[in-house]
């Protein structure tokens, strides 16, 4: 069952900080609900929409016993969940991050979840870090890759 | 007190006077006397002193002429005995004096000997000398030669390394600086100006390289 809800949870969201701030949100939003608790911080705007989007039934498998436990499995899950750090050289609003987790879901054909770092000297593209292992698949690389190229057109001019 | 009577007395009195005068008398006598034989014996004096004056003169003469013939003997004989001297020395000086000369051509002879003989054997060794100092002279001159060249190649070698060295660096930072520029200036045109649509092209792009790389299994 708590294997379901992570699912349901992970459907549309691609990134780490995402999946914690949603777990945050759901986590306070149920507090309030079964045990009147009322937490200073309100959830941000974004997670109150994501909050309404998820379906009636999600929420009535939560109750007073079991909410509890259910976020100690699911957290203890996170852990094992595959994340990828990805490189960007721009900072990526909610709807780019959708559409990049979508495309690597497409691409994998597997439940992703990025880890969104920032690297402006990439200079376009991404590079990505997989169980430790980095790979750098960006225009730099790119350049780099053609370096011989591009030198052999420079020294033509300076012929 | 005794008292005599005055005819005594002036009998006393004109016996002394009489007597006085006998003795003035008698005094004055002898005195001339004397006088006389004084005289008479100062004339004997004067005339014996006269002959022995001219006896002297006539000894002085005498010895005088004797002492001339004498000295002149003398003379004559020193002079002899002079000559003869000054002959011998004279002999004996031309004899010593040949003698010396003789001693001095035979000194100077083998001197010349010597010094031919002394200037044979300096020459001889000189020669040698100077045949073994241009012998090692020789050797020297190759050897430094060989190592001037040794180490001019070794030297020429590791400059030529070097400078290939330098080379290969310099062009390896200038190919980096060339990459380096090329980042720079892309990142700063395209950094914010580049279409999300294109950046997120080449996202997509990089997420088929690593499936296809099979980077994430």
């Amino acid at each position: 069952m708590n294997e379901a809800i992570l699912n349901t949870i992970l459907e549309n969201t691609y990134t780490l900080s995402q999946l914690k701030r949603r777990l945050s949100a759901l986590k306070q939003l149920l507090l309030k609900e079964f045990f009147k608790s009322d937490s200073n911080q309100p959830a941000p705007a974004i997670d109150t929409e994501w909050l309404k989007s998820l379906p009636s039934e999600f929420l009535k498998q939560f109750n007073k016993d079991n909410v509890y436990k259910i976020f100690e499995d699911i957290e203890s899950q996170i852990i094992k969940l595959p994340i990828v750090t990805i490189y960007l050289t721009f900072e990526p609003d909610e709807a780019t991050l959708s559409q990049i987790g979508q495309r690597a879901k497409k691409t994998f054909n597997k439940l992703l979840i990025f880890d969104i770092k920032y690297d402006p000297r990439l200079i376009a593209g991404a590079a990505l870090v997989c169980k430790g292992v980095y790979r750098d698949y960006s225009l730099r690389s790119k350049i780099e890759e053609k370096r011989l190229i591009i030198l052999n057109n420079f020294k033509k001019f300076l012929k | 007190m005794f008292t005599l009577p005055i005819e005594t007395i002036v009998l006393i009195a004109l016996a002394i006077t009489g007597i006085a005068i006998l003795l003035y008398l008698r005094e004055y006598f002898f005195r001339k006397k004397n006088e006389e034989i004084q005289f008479k014996l100062s004339q004997q004096t004067r005339e014996k002193s006269m002959q022995l004056l001219t006896a002297a003169e006539a000894a002085e003469t005498q010895v005088l002429a004797e002492g001339k013939y004498a000295t002149h003997k003398l003379e004559e004989e020193f002079k002899t005995k002079l000559e003869e001297m000054l002959q011998m020395s004279g002999k004996s000086i031309q004899t010593s004096q040949n003698e010396l000369t003789s001693f001095m051509e035979d000194l100077k002879k083998r001197s010349v000997e010597f010094e031919d003989a002394s200037r044979k054997v300096s020459e001889q060794r000189i020669a040698a000398l100077l045949e073994k100092l241009e012998q090692k002279l020789s050797d020297f001159l190759i050897q430094t030669e060989q190592q001037t060249t040794s180490s001019i190649e070794l030297e020429l070698k590791s400059t030529r390394q070097l400078i290939e060295t330098y080379k290969t660096q310099q062009l390896k930072l200038i190919d980096e600086n060339i990459i380096a520029m090329m980042e720079q200036t892309l990142n700063t045109v395209l950094g914010k100006k580049l279409p999300l649509k294109d950046n997120m092209d080449l996202i997509y792009e990089a997420l088929d390289r690593a499936k296809t790389d099979k980077f994430i299994a």
